[in-house]
């Protein structure tokens, strides 16, 4: 259920970063670019990516769960998608509803005033991404198998359904 | 003379959020385990926004003034192709010194290093990459759009990612632990070539069919000159 309302959230929240962008940064490469960007995010935020597992050599003993970020997840035949414990589907969608709003709001507040407000939205949000990122991290979440197993609190039942 | 004056107008700002991507690119390869196999669709992703990078060096919103000069088109494509290239390679440069580090850099794969980096093909994926941008934005230059970088880029994208659903045994892209690693090989040269002929073939001033298609007035009383100047 989550998983599928995270799916349509993409397409609002993919259309506001388009504008935000088209907006501040006026110039046919941005789109190309950003578009390249988007890929890059998922190869970060791929599960089992040692960019941010504490492999890092500038920070060896901090773990940074980006795998929440991922704007796709690959699907798995052994999980359904609301227990796929990299991404959690719930906390997904709100990041996405979350990101859409912030973004209307950077692009249509305007004047002198607004600036500080802006970058005030701007510091908060991307506070509470940092903060959930490590929060998530300290549960462990990208652990096993293709970073999908699940956390403790996940009953997963494979006797009674056997794998297709 | 006309060297300085494409550096003054040249586009230039495309290459800032390349750059920057770039870097982002490069700082993720940094943090990965040094070799080969994890790193290269990191690299690859880099080659590819260099070559997005090169699409916009044929842009020329001037062109409407600037085209009637003494200078062929093949001098100005030529001085262009050279500023965008001299950047390109700047940015390969870089990614290749970071995404090498703490691995052997060698031309062709040999069993007796233990941990190689194949610079040689790397290069040539990402020459082939910037060779088809170029080619797109030069044939669509050919049709006087004065800012064919857009079309390019997104067309190098999209080419991009239709070339990894390609079935395995033609798909280009391998890594050197797979049989196809070897047999794609010719298929990048072929793709090399095609790219650069391509370029050569579209930075000349014949126009002659192309302006009797796009100005149908012109074009006959163009005919009727030529029909005029045989008699």
């Amino acid at each position: 259920m989550w998983e599928l309302l995270a799916g349509l959230l993409k397409v609002p929240a993919a259309g506001v970063l388009g504008t935000a962008l088209a907006r501040w940064l006026p110039h046919p490469i941005v789109a190309p670019v950003a578009l390249a960007g988007l890929g890059v995010v998922q190869v970060l935020a791929s599960p089992g990516n040692q960019v941010f597992e504490g492999f890092s050599r500038s920070a060896p003993n901090v773990t940074f769960h980006f795998e929440w970020l991922a704007p796709w997840m690959p699907p798995s035949t052994f999980f359904p998608p609301d227990v796929i414990a990299a991404r959690p589907a719930s906390a997904h969608a709100l990041y996405l509803v979350l990101f859409a709003v912030v973004l209307v709001y950077l692009t249509l507040e305007q004047g002198r005033r607004g600036r500080l407000a802006q970058l005030g939205a701007g510091v908060v949000f991307l506070t509470v991404l940092i903060s959930v990122s490590f929060a998530l991290a300290s549960r462990n979440l990208s652990i096993g198998w293709f970073g999908l197993a699940a956390p403790d609190d996940v009953k997963l039942d494979f006797e009674s359904e056997p794998c297709p | 003379m006309l060297l300085r004056h494409l550096l003054r107008a040249g586009p230039w700002l495309q290459w800032l959020p390349v750059t920057v991507l770039i870097a982002l690119i490069l700082w993720a390869t940094s943090e990965l385990f040094p070799d080969f196999a994890s790193r290269q669709l990191y690299f690859r992703a880099a080659l590819l926004v260099a070559a997005l990078g090169i699409c916009f060096v044929y842009d020329d919103p001037a062109s409407e003034t600037s085209d009637p000069t003494p200078s062929p088109l093949l001098k100005r494509r030529s001085i262009r192709t050279l500023l965008g290239i001299t950047t390109w390679a700047g940015l390969v440069a870089l990614t290749l010194i970071v995404a090498a580090r703490g691995m052997d850099p060698v031309l062709v794969l040999s069993e007796e290093i233990s941990n190689p980096f194949p610079v040689g093909r790397v290069l040539l994926e990402g020459s082939t990459m910037a060779a088809w941008g170029l080619a797109i934005a030069a044939v669509i230059a050919k049709r006087r759009d004065d800012e064919p970088g857009k079309f390019s880029s997104v067309a190098l994208i999209a080419i991009y990612a239709i070339s990894w659903m390609i079935p395995d045994q033609w798909k280009p892209w391998a890594d050197p632990s797979d049989p196809r690693w070897d047999t794609a090989l010719p298929y990048w040269w072929l793709a090399l070539t095609l790219g650069l002929t391509v370029v050569l073939a579209f930075s000349w001033d014949s126009r002659v069919g192309w302006r009797l298609r796009r100005q149908p007035t012109g074009g006959e009383s163009a005919a009727a000159t030529r029909v005029d100047s045989r008699s």
